[in-house]
């Protein structure tokens, strides 16, 4: 079976910044991916260049068996994304905005209509359709946002800390539809800080540290790597950062002084 | 008005499918981009002082505006026609140019700059080309329509006095000179994001907007006069600078076909009326347009924060400095430093302040220009008139002054309730003071000059009394509109209704004040007699201030 997600000394430069430094990975479908990482580690550029954001990189990057160079919009049809740091139009009413996302997919507008009324519903945002997304809250956005990376049934879904700004039951039911999706076939590539979650919802998890994987396995593999109980701390032993209990003592001193 | 736009786009389909875009995609973003036309707030209206509830149709609302304003330059076409077409021409040419050039600079750049454009729509099946088509699309339909707007009038004009026929030849000259100021607009811009970051950037359009709305109400003061006084103004002659001026190329094109005159100079202002938009389309499309989407690309990595090595305490302790001198407590500093730090950094704190300054600035040169050199000569009377304009520093003040207590992040007033603050009018001090300042001190200082100038050292007591009477009327302000926190309310919350009451009982003793001081100014030394009670009434006011209870502070 060819895998869903395959890269190959994935290198990238931003000016004379080397952002990645050769990622080798390879997904097969119905796998959910843990892809974590400290801040400035490349989990956003690599998902970006997975999705055909970026085509300027070295190496080779395809997605559902296609090269992300060449046949970047035919990726695009059969992917999701749901993007970090919530950028949309909030001038728009959630409708006025999945209609138009709608749009850029070619799916029939009727259709659209009734798929998002009825997300809408079942992310509890029904009476909130046609307000304008101004006044919404960092989670009704990112309901917004979940619903537009995932209504026209893409086969691969990228997630770049979808989870942010939701409250403790969202949370768990975008966990439960995440899992649901992938044992329906779907590929997950999921990017997260929150490890807990990570831990819980990934079949593999890839950890990168300046533009590199330094671990990649299930959850037991990784912990075969170091005695550390969860993932957190396993995260921080690989991560180079492994001093932060002495940090936080000079820290409380510093402050009864 | 959109479904009309929309009929337009429905006929472009063939030449979008063509270019190698889709045109349902064309389509669908150009829709969405007129409707957030719509929804945006324009600084042309400067209103960004209060977010209205939903605004739908802000866009045919800034086009009436524009058609109001080119409107001005068809009354300059009618004015002076018969004694210097060119002129007259070139001015009809001039105002809609600039109006366009400064929209493209100030609101449209929200829309070039967007870099949500990539975020959202690229991730979509959505090919490069396309997008590129809809952005140009969207940028010369909204174009096409302010030129239309603006120079609506001046073709009427010609419509009656020439014929319909170089009225049409008037549009089409209008529409080039628009294509000609997308050329020097996006020329400006990559030079700007050339040499600047981009916060240097929005900053530098920051000013372009403050300029902008200080333009409008230039424009609706002097434009009105200036009219009124054309008639002996023109005996202007055509300098030869003049042909270096775009506006001129088309004026001078025009008036060819109208006198008709076809000289080697009128032809060669014809040549560069329709040359230079072509060119300058040709280079944006095939050298500016890919170094632009270049920069465009590049922004959203150059807005990461980086590391500029070491902190710079210079400027820090320059407000520090600042607030010891001004301040008698170390509460009172803070308040001083917080609010002087923030009414020099945060934007949207400028954009809403500064127009203000910038008008107090047109009608003290109006005020000026129309009393002109009468003001020493004469009796008592006329001379008291050289001392008004220190009078409108306290118009300037008010506004700054109100503004203080809001914030687009009034939010992080919290530290205010979190902290145990038992005098909170010191902080309210402080702040108030850090307004006098920065923003009317420089102001008094500007227009005292100019008294002194005029009115000779026997002034010195006119402008010692008006710095006491501005400062009193700074605390007033800062009082009438309730006690406050700097920068602790929602900017939502900026209602004129209330506001406008008390602003008229203050405006009231702003003029019971003058009144007082001009009848000082008949007794011998009475105006220096008015000095010290001033200055005990601002100290009163001060200590009202400082001494405020706890109660009266209240933090949304």
């Amino acid at each position: 079976m060819t895998p869903v997600i395959e890269l190959q000394q994935l290198e990238k430069y931003y000016g004379s910044t080397h952002i990645l430094k050769g990622i080798d990975l390879s997904v097969s479908a119905g796998q959910v991916i843990g892809y974590i990482g400290p801040n400035g580690a490349g989990k956003s550029t690599t998902i970006k260049i997975l999705i055909g954001l970026i085509p300027d990189f070295l190496g080779q990057a395809s997605v559902l068996g296609m090269d992300v160079r060449k046949d970047a919009l035919e990726i695009k049809r059969r992917i999701g994304y749901v993007p970090e740091l919530a950028s949309l139009y909030d001038s728009l009413t959630p409708l006025e905005y999945l209609q138009f996302i709608g749009k850029l997919h070619k799916l029939d507008p009727a259709m659209v209509e009734r798929r998002t009324m009825d997300l809408l519903r079942l992310f509890n945002l029904e009476g909130n359709a046609s307000d304008r997304m101004t006044t919404f809250s960092k989670g009704m956005r990112q309901k917004v946002l979940l619903i537009s990376g995932l209504f026209h049934n893409p086969d691969v879904v990228f997630l770049d800390e979808p989870l942010s700004g939701l409250d403790a039951n969202a949370v768990v039911l975008v966990k439960e539809i995440i899992r649901q999706l992938a044992d329906s076939g779907k590929t997950i590539f999921y990017s997260s800080h929150i490890m807990d979650v990570v831990e819980r919802i990934s079949d593999r998890i890839v950890i990168i540290n300046q533009g590199q994987i330094i671990a990649n396995g299930s959850f037991e593999e990784l912990k075969e790597l170091r005695t550390s109980g969860s993932l957190e701390q396993l995260f921080t032993q690989l991560t180079g950062n492994d001093e932060q209990a002495s940090i936080a003592g000079a820290f409380v001193q510093t402050i009864n002084q | 008005m959109q479904g009309l736009l929309l009929m337009i786009l429905s006929w472009m389909r063939p030449l979008f499918r063509r270019l190698g875009a889709d045109p349902d995609q064309v389509e669908a973003i150009v829709a969405l981009k007129i409707t957030l036309d719509n929804r945006r707030t324009y600084t042309a209206f400067g209103q960004q002082q209060h977010k209205q509830k939903d605004r739908s149709n802000s866009f045919w609302l800034m086009l009436l505006l524009y058609a109001f304003m080119g409107s001005f330059g068809c009354v300059v076409l009618i004015g002076v026609y018969n004694q210097a077409p060119i002129y007259a021409l070139s001015f009809s040419f001039a105002i809609p140019m600039l109006l366009i050039g400064m929209a493209l600079i100030s609101d449209f750049s929200s829309v070039l700059l967007d870099s949500s454009d990539n975020a959202i729509i690229l991730p979509c099946p959505v090919n490069g080309r396309t997008l590129l088509i809809a952005r140009i699309t969207h940028i010369c339909l909204y174009l096409l329509l302010m030129s239309m707007a603006a120079s609506i009038a001046s073709a009427v004009v010609i419509a009656i006095r020439f014929g319909i026929g170089y009225s049409l030849l008037y549009t089409v000259f209008m529409l080039l000179s628009a294509l000609l100021i997308i050329f020097l607009t996006s020329l400006l811009y990559l030079l700007l994001m050339r040499f600047t970051s981009e916060e240097k950037l929005r900053e530098a359009i920051m000013y372009v907007q403050i300029i902008v709305a200080i333009f409008f109400y230039a424009g609706y003061q002097v434009l009105p006069r200036m009219i009124s006084a054309t008639d002996n103004l023109i005996q202007l002659s055509v300098q030869w600078w003049h042909y270096l001026l775009p506006p001129v190329w088309f004026g001078g094109a025009m008036e060819a076909f109208l006198t008709p005159v076809f000289d080697p100079l009128h032809l060669s202002l014809l040549a560069l009326a329709v040359l230079t938009p072509f060119v300058g389309l040709w280079v944006t499309v095939s050298y500016l347009t890919p170094l632009y989407n270049q920069r465009i690309a590049s922004i959203d990595v150059d807005a990461r924060p980086q590391h500029s090595g070491t902190i710079q305490p210079e400027t820090a302790s320059r407000s520090d400095q600042l607030a010891q001198w001004f301040t008698g407590s170390p509460l009172e500093a803070a308040g001083f430093a917080l609010t002087w730090r923030i009414m020099l950094r945060d934007r949207q704190f400028k954009l809403r302040a500064y127009p203000s300054i910038g008008y107090m600035i047109v009608l003290f040169f109006m005020f000026v220009w129309r009393t002109g050199g009468s003001l020493d000569d004469g009796d008592i009377g006329t001379s008291f008139a050289s001392v008004l304009p220190l009078y409108f520093c306290t118009l300037l003040l008010g506004n700054a002054i109100s503004l203080l207590r809001y914030s687009d992040q009034h939010k992080a007033a919290w530290v205010f309730v979190s902290t145990p603050l038992e005098e909170p009018g010191q902080v309210m001090l402080g702040a108030v003071k850090a307004a006098i300042i920065q923003l009317l001190l420089p102001v008094q200082v500007v227009v005292s000059a100019y008294v002194l100038y005029v009115g000779g050292i026997k002034s010195l007591d006119d402008v010692l009394l008006t710095t006491f009477v501005n400062i009193s009327i700074a605390f007033l302000y800062a009082i009438g509109n309730g006690y406050f926190l700097p920068f602790s309310s929602p900017v939502g919350e900026m209602t004129k209704g209330a506001n406008v009451a008390r602003t008229l009982v203050i405006m009231m003793m702003v003029a019971v004040l003058g009144a007082m001081h001009w009848g000082l100014s008949k007794l011998p030394y009475g105006v220096w007699a008015g000095i010290p009670v001033m200055a005990g009434i601002a100290y009163v006011l001060l200590l009202r201030i400082r001494n405020a209870d706890r109660e009266k502070f209240t933090v949304s």
